[in-house]
């Protein structure tokens, strides 16, 4: 007995060292077929077994399973382990390179004027304003009498205009928008309206055409405050948090009390530069109560229901934001222009 | 307008800087756009007088002079040939700052010592060339700072005054304002008279009182009419007019002063005159010189020689006040700012008279006006000044009183405000605005813009400050109506072509008549604009096609090759706007491809294009089908409509060559245009969960030979006709043609199916079965061969 004992303890150490110093896969599997294969050293020495006393083969048995399990296990993990080395190596010897440019197709970019609009649609939208539309033809009952602007006004002067040969007008300011929508709906009413709007007018800072956004939001007990908080939060989320903004009486026909708001220059943080004309602020927009003659024209209660308008100059703001110094830029769509936005 | 300080102070004390005063106005609705300092550092100027004259010993073309300021004799060479002894010179001594910044110093021209320097206009800042010396009237006073003298020295406020503040467009209407918001007293004009006993010759009718319920006249003689002082010339100077004569300017110093427009007449060539309409045709030589031909419109003055002024916008050649004139007829009126405005905008002629008039001057002060203008020529000409004859209109409302509800109550609400009924009243009194049992009674200088009670909010609001007003979120409900379906579709679709690598461009809607021409689109009721910039930009687009052929063009000939570009933007068929997305493709799909199977890739293969439409509009939810399209601007063949539930929402494929070539345009270019205002109509599918098999699928494939002529969609309708229910999905795998393996005339199509069923597994007799039964039923309906399934 104690030689097959000894013999399988001599086997199991002797293995376990050649496993050891295995470096390729085909000679371990060499190895395995030579230790536990049919004919190998294993079966070799359990030929032994049958001259033993009944009462030891179970020991041995046991005993024989035991280096057979161990040496097993040896083996496995040696071959994984080689397995994973030569993957390593074969991976290592890729030839690909890697500081060669990527390719794909490359993303579209959004027009910057679009992204400045939907960017102050989708902070209008978190104050509850939903989005309407209008035409870029009026009549010239929408795009001014409606509006307080009676014929022969000096106000018309505010606002080159541009007439189609039927009579009819391209709107100077999405401001018509207001009557079409008081219109069709009756108060509460909460909408803002991006759109195109033209005038006769052409150099670094102006375009025949361009856009506006008009705001407005018409109930009861709507006050100047409101407008105040409604467009001091929308330059803020706009333009920054610390960005300072100020309200400037001023004068639109279809708004009393109107004014102009003002943000400080973001080139000279108020000092006074030449892209402020040195007054330390920017003109941003308009706005004003609804003026009461509106009201009228669109049959809404004058003395029940107050409201607010404003109008935004989007292309204004988009070259503020972007720091585009030409207006012209942003209709000449220069692919190589459209690409940085 | 231009004010110069100066001049304001005449009317009001500023003692606060000018750079403060500009912020207050600004800060409460009066703009200041400019500041401009005149000269800021001119000093050491006085007047002198040239007592004696020499040649200069070293140099022929200069003199040496001796000019006394009243206490010194100063030695000066000087090089003008306009000087003589006796002249009365502006001379800058040593020391003096000249605007440039020169400074005088005492040096030796030519051995002479020269102490200072004789002055010209140019030299002064007051005129851009002059051509010698500035002579000075001859009673202007030795030895006085000229700088003050003459207002060399100034800063001019430049305010944008709007429609409703007629009343700002004078200097004294401005020092109004300033003595409001500086709280200091406003001083008067002064408008001493002694009237002589001088009737006006003249009648006067007026046969439009509604638009002249005010017209005054008086007439006023002098012996001769005396130059323009140098401080009134200079004033006008600052405010941008030049002299012409004594009575002219006295009326035009006036005009800018109080904001009354004033005429005179030479009363030797005047008849009785009438205040009416003109006739049609009738003409007036005015006096810029040009020839007008009015209309029964507008309102003129006439006498029985004709028309002698165009009311309230400019007078006439015939009657004009010259400086040989010595009897004047001074016209003080009220014109209606509606017909003025009419006349000056159809006859295109925009005079500073007639600016003011069309934004309304105070009824109340036409008289005053014309007392000042009178004071001035009496004192400046020695005039006798007759009474003044007035053609008034009782009962015009412009003369009544106005009045406006007041209440503090309904302006606070307005407002958000809780403004004390003090602050209110305090604000209103200074206004001159004066209450009278909760009425607010309105100065006859408001009466044209404060008309109800938010006009009182706004101006109790600008001087108590805006920034008196809190800023309050208005309470947030939920929106109150819902985005309209196209513009949620604008939403969706503009990403999805972003995401193939098109480009968002924005373009003129107004396009060129050449533009419809050279696109072959139709010229039927094109929406044309009657007063465009340009032709380039007359016409509202009947489509967004010459817009990106446009800028295809501007960026190839920038060596921009590939262009990906779309638009979502308005056409116009006949009056009907609608929204439109159009893209256009031109090269490679990949940016710069260094691998050579990517460099083949292009948008612009027809059908790579049918791939876009296909997914974008999937993507939506849209499932389209195609219709054969003969679109002219398209190539002949490589063309679709593309419908979604029966209606066309738009088409796609290859510009025609010809059309592309007419914008230097040579490669294959692709274009898509979708009506968004139509596909928005459409219901897209709505989304459903379809069960997913737990069972496995089984695939099988066809391969087809068929003729070359054979359509795609003929072999689908058949498919979809015959198709199995085990059948999921099928698709195209593969297309061969092979002249030498199939014949010139033949493809082969490989087709793979997928068969699986959601509650079972399907076994392989049951497939086999469906399979060869479709693939029999394909054979026998279409002229095809199964090469093998």
């Amino acid at each position: 007995m104690s030689s097959i004992n000894d013999q399988l303890a001599q086997l199991q150490t002797d293995s376990l060292a050649k496993i050891e110093q295995v470096t390729t896969l085909l000679i371990l599997e060499d190895i395995k077929t030579q230790i536990l294969g049919k004919t190998g050293a294993l079966t070799e020495i359990l030929k032994g077994l049958k001259d033993l006393p009944n009462s030891e083969k179970p020991i041995i048995g046991q005993l024989a399973n035991t280096v057979k399990t161990t040496l097993t296990t040896a083996i496995d993990s040696k071959r994984s382990y080689l397995e994973e080395e030569a993957l390593a190596s074969q991976l290592a010897q890729t030839t690909i390179d890697i500081t060669l440019p990527g390719i794909a197709i490359t993303i579209g970019k959004t027009h910057p004027i679009t992204q400045t609009i939907d960017h102050i649609v989708s902070l209008c939208k978190q104050l509850g304003f939903s989005v309407a539309q209008g035409p870029d033809i009026e009549t010239e009952y929408t795009n001014f009498e409606a509006l307080n602007v009676p014929k022969n006004h000096p106000a018309r002067d505010m606002q080159d205009t541009f007439y189609m040969k039927n009579g009819n007008v391209l709107r100077t300011h999405t401001s018509p928008a207001q009557i079409h929508a008081m219109t069709a709906q009756k108060p509460p009413i909460k909408i803002i309206v991006p759109g195109k709007v033209y005038r006769c007018d052409a150099d670094v800072t102006h375009s025949p055409m361009f856009h506006q956004i008009e705001g407005l939001y018409v109930d009861k007990n709507v006050t100047f405050a409101h407008l105040k908080g409604t467009l001091e939060w929308l330059l803020k989320e706009l333009f920054g948090k610390n960005q300072k903004v100020r309200f400037r009486p001023s004068y639109f026909p279809f708004t009393e009390p109107s004014t102009e708001v003002d943000v400080a220059c973001f080139k000279c943080n108020g000092d006074g530069c030449s892209l402020c004309k040195k007054t330390g602020w920017l003109e941003i927009l308009g706005a004003g109560m609804v003026n009461k003659n509106v009201f009228r024209h669109v049959d809404y209660d004058a003395e029940q229901f107050t409201g607010f308008a404003f109008g935004l100059g989007v292309d204004r703001i988009a070259m503020l934001k972007f720091g585009i110094s030409d207006i012209r830029l942003l209709y000449e769509n220069d692919i190589r222009f459209l690409k940085q936005f | 307008m231009k004010y110069p300080i100066s001049w304001l102070k005449e009317f009001v004390d500023i003692t606060i800087p000018i750079q403060e005063l500009a912020d207050k106005l600004s800060l409460s609705g009066l703009e200041v756009e400019v500041i401009d300092q005149i000269n800021p550092d001119i000093c050491n100027i006085v007047v002198g007088k040239i007592q004696k004259i020499e040649k200069h010993p070293n140099a022929d073309k200069l003199n040496v002079t001796w000019v006394t300021d009243g206490k010194d004799t100063h030695q000066i060479v000087c090089g003008a040939k306009n000087i003589f002894e006796g002249a009365i010179v502006p001379v800058s001594l040593p020391g003096a700052k000249l605007p440039g910044g020169l400074v005088i110093k005492k040096a030796k021209l030519r051995d002479v010592e020269s102490c200072g320097m004789i002055c010209s206009e140019s030299e002064l800042g007051v005129k851009d060339t002059s051509e010698g010396i500035w002579l000075l009237p001859q009673d202007t006073p030795i030895g006085v700072d000229f700088v003050d003298y003459a207002t060399l020295k100034d800063t001019i406020l430049e305010i944008k005054v709007l429609p409703n503040r007629g009343d700002c467009q004078s200097i004294y209407g401005l020092a109004r304002e300033i003595s409001v918001l500086l709280n200091t007293p406003l001083k008067q004009p002064n408008t001493s008279l002694t009237l002589s006993d001088l009737p006006l010759s003249q009648k006067i009718t007026v046969e439009t009182p509604s638009t002249c319920p005010l017209y005054t006249a008086r007439k006023i003689q002098f012996d001769t009419m005396p130059a323009t002082p140098l401080w009134m010339m200079r004033r006008l100077n600052l405010c941008g007019n030049r002299s012409i004569n004594l009575m002219v300017d006295i009326t035009n110093y006036v005009l800018l002063e109080l904001g009354q427009p004033l005429h005179t007449f030479d009363a030797k060539k005047l008849t009785a005159l009438t205040i009416g309409n003109a006739t049609d045709s009738e003409k007036i030589q005015a006096l810029d010189g040009n020839t007008y031909s009015l209309n029964s419109s507008m309102m003129v003055i006439k006498d029985d020689s004709g028309v002698q002024a165009i009311a309230g916008v400019m007078g006439a050649k015939p009657s004009e006040t010259t400086p040989e004139s010595t009897e004047i007829v001074l016209e003080a009126a009220y014109f209606d700012a509606v017909s003025v405005r009419k006349t000056t905008s159809s006859l295109a002629l925009r005079t500073e008279s007639a600016i003011r008039f069309e934004k309304g001057v105070n009824i109340e002060a036409v008289e005053t006006a014309s007392n000042r203008a009178s004071h001035l020529i009496q004192q400046l000409a020695g005039a006798k000044v007759g009474q003044l004859t007035q053609v008034k209109s009782e009962t015009d409302s412009r003369f009544a009183k106005k009045s406006i509800p007041f209440s503090s109550k309904a302006i606070n609400a307005l407002l958000g405000t809780t403004f004390s009924e003090a602050d209110m009243f305090r604000v209103l009194n200074a206004l001159e605005i004066t209450l009278d049992d909760h009425n607010a009674i309105i100065p006859a200088h408001r009466r044209h813009d404060l008309q109800e009670l938010p006009c009182l909010a706004e101006e109790i609001a600008r001087l108590i400050g805006y920034d008196q007003i809190p800023s309050i979120l208005p309470p947030t409900p939920l929106a109150q109506t819902k985005d309209s379906p196209l513009s949620t579709l604008q939403n969706t679709l503009g990403p999805i072509f972003k995401t193939h690598g098109f480009n968002e461009t924005i373009n003129f809607t107004m396009i060129s008549p050449s533009d419809i021409q050279k696109c072959n689109l139709s010229t039927k009721d094109l929406q044309e604009i009657s007063n465009p910039m340009s032709v380039e930009e007359s016409i509202m687009r009947p489509s967004l096609l010459p817009s990106l052929l446009k800028v295809a063009s501007h960026n190839l000939n920038r060596q921009q090759n590939s262009i990906k570009i779309y638009e979502i933007g308005s056409q116009w068929t006949g009056p009907t706007q609608e929204t439109y997305l159009a893209a256009l493709t031109i090269g490679q799909t990949f940016d710069s491809p260094y691998v050579s199977h990517l460099k083949t890739v292009t948008q612009s293969n027809f059908l790579t294009l049918k791939g876009i439409v296909e997914t974008t509009l999937a993507s939506s939810g849209y499932q389209p089908t195609f219709i054969k399209s003969e679109e002219l601007y398209l190539h002949p063949v490589l063309q679709l409509k593309i419908s979604i539930n029966g209606a066309i929402i738009g088409e796609f494929g290859n510009i025609h060559p010809s059309i592309a070539k007419r914008y230097d345009i040579t490669d294959q270019a692709g274009y898509i245009s979708l009506n968004l205002s139509q596909l928005s109509q459409q219901n897209s599918a709505a989304k459903r969960y379809q069960e997913l098999s737990k069972f496995p699928s089984t695939r099988r494939d066809v391969a087809i030979l068929a003729p070359l002529t054979l359509g795609y969609d003929a072999i689908k309708t058949q498919i979809d006709a015959h198709l199995p229910s085990q059948v999921t999905h099928y698709n195209l795998f593969d297309l061969f043609e092979s002249e030498e393996k199939l014949g010139k005339d033949n493809k082969s199509l490989a087709i793979s199916f997928t068969y699986q069923a959601v509650d079972r597994n399907l076994t392989d007799d049951e497939v086999n079965q469906a399979h060869i039964q479709l693939c029999q039923v394909l054979s026998q309906t279409l002229p095809i061969t199964i090469r093998d399934h």
